[in-house]
């Protein structure tokens, strides 16, 4: 210990310390980069060196990435595709309308209303647990087997129904998680202030209880993209199927490919802004952390 | 008797916990009543009672002729004339300042929307916070949140105002932008009851202080006789306490 007291910093030191930085000039994040950098290349370059040095590489390349061939199949995937989108676009509407009617019923506490609050958790429980694959066929060969005249027998409306039966119960679980999550203060605050329990329910806590479930209801909707795709076996000419097609006639799995990055290229936005949406409201936990 | 709120033999237990026995209790209008005693006393429990956001097992309340306790059909009508503030503030994260204090106006007193803004807006400029009327909660400070719960109670123009430790989540540099507001309550003689470990602020305001103990009022009185010369034993040992840890 010096016995010169350390004089205190310039008004221009100062000033230097409270100069926003460039991310490079942050102490550490030029070596983290090059550390980064390094082990990808080394990692990704070993796995892209041990796949292409074996054997039976050349066979794989050219029955799934056959270039010419994804080129040959991309009319009849995208074809395909805009039915999975159509699906989809129909489908979604009604699986949040469903869901949240069946959150809303599962929370009700009305004693009269114990049958339906009975059949929503049987619903929910059977759909929740039964594979998509198998709802979808079952109502895609069942029901038009029953030959009721006047039940429609387009497969692509089975497939959409089946999607809904199966996704509204798992987001009717999403909304109720979500309600429930609100805290009972908000309830006390509002009733407090004359408002009934439906203005309440209706005007402070589901409001909240469903934007703090956006995130997962988003990765809801990827689900169901995807399990349009599933719709594939009990016949419409969607992607997978019309994918399908191309590789039974030619002897190449390259359409499939194609009809994988279609749907990736769906869902990557939806993901991102997931992202973007749970990073915003962390921030906005950090901000307002006080009550 | 001129009383706005009586209690009269007030029990209530949670499951085997007597948690409020044999409350007798006037408050008069225009009157400020401060509720002191230990946590866990019953304080909270008694203004969460009176606002009927807890049944009673035993006994009435009554807001001039109507029993509260009794009543249960129109509970939310009658507690739209009595209002409230929590120790945690609950604004409504999801709406703004002015969508805070409109909702139950609008919902509960049918007022149109525009009125019960211009009103709205009247409260907020007396209480110098004009300028927050659109800004969300998370964007307001500890002591503004508090500062809007009680303008959005008043905005029902209740009766009786009941205040549940409203300073004990503040920092402490916002405890007096706070207590300012009550002050100036008081000026315009708004019945209110008031739990609260600030003993100082009760001595400054109340009109009547009421000692509870184990769920029972154990003393009341005036500040001056009430702090100048309490009578029991344990009154003494708890403001002993308290005044020990300020």
């Amino acid at each position: 210990m010096s016995s010169v007291p350390t004089p205190p910093l310039t008004e221009q030191q100062v000033a230097q310390l409270l100069q926003p930085k460039k991310f490079w000039e942050v102490p550490g994040v030029v070596r983290s980069l090059v550390i980064a950098l390094l082990s990808t290349v080394v990692i990704f370059g070993g796995l892209a060196w041990l796949i292409s040095r074996s054997e039976g590489w050349d066979a794989v390349q050219q029955a799934f990435f056959s270039k010419p061939d994804m080129k040959k199949a991309w009319p009849r995937v995208w074809q395909g595709f805009q039915l999975n989108i159509k699906m989809f676009m129909i489908a979604e509407p009604l699986v949040l309308t469903i869901g949240l009617l069946l959150a809303l019923i599962r929370i009700g506490t009305s004693s009269v209303l114990f049958p339906v609050r009975a059949l929503a958790i049987a619903y929910i429980d059977l759909f929740r647990g039964a594979p998509a694959l198998l709802v979808i066929m079952m109502l895609g060969f069942g029901m038009p087997g029953l030959r009721i005249s006047w039940l429609p027998a387009d497969p692509v409306f089975w497939g959409i129904t089946a999607c809904v039966i199966t996704s509204s119960a798992y987001t009717a679980e999403t909304f109720r998680a979500g309600i429930e999550s609100v805290h009972r203060s908000q309830r006390s605050a509002a009733r407090s202030l004359g408002l009934t329990n439906r203005q309440t329910f209706q005007h402070v806590v589901l409001p909240q209880g469903i934007k703090a479930v956006i995130p997962p209801l988003i990765s809801g909707f990827v689900s169901l993209q995807k399990e349009t795709a599933l719709v594939s076996t009990i016949g419409p000419l969607e992607a997978t199927r019309q994918a399908q097609i191309y590789s039974s006639l030619n002897f190449n799995y390259s359409s499939y490919v194609v009809a994988a990055l279609l749907f990736i290229a769906l869902t990557i936005p939806l993901a991102r802004f997931t992202d973007w949406l749970l990073q915003r409201s962390a921030k906005r936990m950090q901000m307002g952390g006080v009550a | 008797m001129s009383a706005l709120l009586r209690y009269e033999s007030v029990y209530k237990a949670y499951g085997p916990n007597l948690v409020l026995q044999n409350i007798n209790l006037d408050i008069p209008e225009h009157s400020v009543t401060c509720l002191i005693g230990a946590s866990g006393c019953g304080k909270s429990t008694l203004l969460r009672c009176t606002n009927l956001l807890e049944e009673i097992q035993h006994g009435s309340i009554y807001l001039r002729e109507t029993d509260l306790a009794a009543s249960h059909k129109d509970a939310d009508a009658l507690r739209a004339k009595i209002g409230m503030v929590f120790q945690s503030y609950n604004l409504f994260p999801h709406m703004n300042v002015i969508k805070n204090i409109t909702l139950a106006p609008v919902r509960v007193r049918g007022e149109r929307r525009s009125d019960a803004e211009d009103r709205a807006r009247d409260l907020l400029q007396r209480f110098g916070l004009l300028d927050k009327a659109l800004e969300f909660p998370d964007r307001l400070s500890g002591g503004q949140q508090q500062r809007i719960a009680i303008i959005r109670a008043l905005a029902m123009q209740p009766e009786v105002l009941l205040l549940d430790e409203v300073t004990s989540a503040l920092d402490p540099e916002m405890v007096g932008e706070v207590m300012d507001i009550i002050i100036e309550l008081k000026s315009l003689n708004m019945t209110m009851i008031m739990a609260t470990h600030q003993m100082g602020f009760a001595s400054q305001i109340a009109d009547n202080v009421v000692f509870l103990d184990r769920g029972a009022v154990l003393e009341q009185g005036h500040p001056s006789s009430f702090f100048g010369n309490p009578q029991h034993e344990r009154t003494r040992q708890f403001l002993e306490r308290v005044t020990m840890a300020i």
